[in-house]
């Protein structure tokens, strides 16, 4: 009986450390924030400006075009860029750049699927955005978190 | 064929240049069709295997745009130009491209997969499939977008090569791989207004002049002038959009006035399964218009169809289609169609 006990007891605390890592990594992901370049002006940008920009408006700063950058880098936080700030489904917005690339020749944002990934193309460019988890953007040299 | 010769070869080195300083995107868009009609005294049986090839490649100011099409009943360069982008609104295009009078045709171009129809409306048809406009320009093109709060506004210039007359069509467009001088001017102007720029319910007009050398089925060549309407709307699972033309030709010094239009309306039922109906309508052409000219030519059809998305990248459609052509025969046709989207990474 006792060792029953032990063994459920384990069992218990396994499963509550698993429950923990989990709201631990959803606070991470729902905690979206936009990073720009260090060198932008942008200051701050409303919900609105910033969808607009990821469905082909151009966003254009103290005459610099300001470029938007995709971090898919699992699917939980595409989704979640998606619900949170596109209003759609993926399979939603593929169909639209798809669409624009298609008619216009005007290219879908650049998509980075690792952070490494992300951080070399930062380090080349400029004049760029992207929604990270706050976690991530706060270890971008190079960048400065803006309000949306 | 300096052409050929000098300019298509750059084109294919920016290509190869761009390949290795920017990712490309490469899709192919590949469809089966089948259709069956039945007119009063025949029964008629086609079927068609194409791929449509679309290539596109970006730098910061400048962008390559290919479209070619393989198909069972032909393989042709459909569209190639080069962009320049002068700023973030505006862009010019040196090369071959559609000609921007046409909604439909700007929009779904040859991608089968892009359009939820099954055909395409007779309106807008391609050349050389008993168009009534030439549908492909070689030469310049500037687009603009002019934002104002939420809404945009949308031009289009466009002036080049446009059609000739040739032995077996009345309009053929100039060939990038095999060129030739004979082609008519072309010039076309059109602007669309977006309410909201992220939505893609608008209004629009244009205008359109060719010039259309002589040829075995033109002896001494036409001028048209076509004016154009257009809109879309979407509200909820509902889209309706159409175009109106206004053709005005002048062969010999006859003048040949008459209108073509066709509205589509769509309804998903759900997010992958959407039904469809479209009328459309050629009228008002004089005795001896050129449309007698055009074997295929439908004065009207109406018809309805479905389409049914698969996983995202596939559709199936059918349609159900009753034409009438110039000489009033009816001909009740069934389509079917499988096609895919496939972007190679």
């Amino acid at each position: 009986m006792a060792t029953a006990m032990r063994a459920m007891s384990i069992l218990l605390i396994v499963f509550a450390l698993a429950n923990v890592n989990s709201t631990r990594g959803e606070t991470a992901i729902q905690r979206m924030v936009l990073l720009v370049d260090e060198n932008s002006s942008l200051e701050a940008l409303t919900a609105k400006q910033l969808r607009r920009t990821y469905m082909g408006v151009p966003l254009i700063v103290n005459d610099l075009v300001l470029t938007p950058l995709l971090y898919v880098a699992n699917e939980k936080l595409t989704a979640h860029f998606m619900q949170k700030i596109m209003f759609m489904t993926e399979s939603a917005y593929e169909r639209m750049t798809f669409n624009h690339n298609f008619r216009n020749g005007r290219p879908a944002p650049t998509r980075f699927h690792s952070l490494s990934e992300f951080k070399d193309y930062a380090k080349r460019h400029k004049n760029w955005i992207i929604v990270l988890p706050y976690v991530v953007a706060k270890s971008i040299q190079g960048g400065k978190i803006v309000d949306f | 064929m300096k052409f050929y010769k000098n300019i298509f070869p750059a084109f294919i080195s920016v290509l190869c240049f761009q390949q290795f300083s920017f990712a490309a995107d490469l899709l192919l868009l590949p469809s089966l069709s089948w259709q069956g009609g039945k007119t009063a005294d025949e029964f008629t049986n086609e079927s068609e295997a194409k791929i449509d090839i679309f290539y596109t490649q970006h730098t910061e100011n400048w962008s390559v745009l290919a479209e070619g099409l393989l198909s069972t009943e032909e393989r042709e360069l459909e569209r190639i130009e080069l962009g320049w982008h002068i700023d973030a609104l505006s862009t010019l295009w040196f090369g071959r491209f559609h000609n921007p009078i046409s909604f439909w045709i700007t929009n779904f171009h040859h991608g089968s997969f892009v359009q939820t129809a099954l055909s395409s409306p007779h309106s807008v048809a391609w050349e050389d499939d008993a168009g009534i406009f030439s549908t492909h320009i070689t030469g310049v093109h500037y687009q603009y977008d002019h934002y104002a709060g939420d809404a945009k506004f949308s031009l289009d210039l466009a002036g080049g090569l446009g059609p000739k007359a040739n032995d077996n069509l009345l309009f053929e467009p100039f060939n990038v791989l095999e060129p030739s001088s004979d082609q008519g001017r072309a010039y076309t102007a059109s602007l669309n207004f977006f309410p909201d720029a992220i939505n893609e319910n608008f209004i629009g007009l244009g205008i359109n002049r060719n010039e259309v050398k002589p040829g075995v089925l033109l002896p001494n060549g036409m001028t048209q002038t076509i004016t154009a309407l257009r809109g879309q709307i979407f509200s909820g699972p509902w889209r309706t959009f159409g175009e109106l033309y206004f053709i005005e030709a002048d062969i010999n010094g006859q003048r040949d006035n008459f209108y073509s239009f066709y509205v589509q309306t769509e309804y998903a039922v759900e997010q992958s399964f959407t039904v469809y109906g479209r009328h459309e309508k050629t009228a008002n052409y004089a005795e001896n218009s050129y449309v007698f000219l055009m074997a295929d030519f439908h004065s009207s059809t109406q018809s309805v169809g479905l389409n049914m998305q698969v996983a995202d990248d596939q559709a199936v459609k059918v349609e159900l289609a009753i034409h009438h052509d110039v000489y009033d025969v009816v001909n009740r046709t069934i389509g079917l169609e499988w096609s895919m989207k496939w972007q190679l990474p």
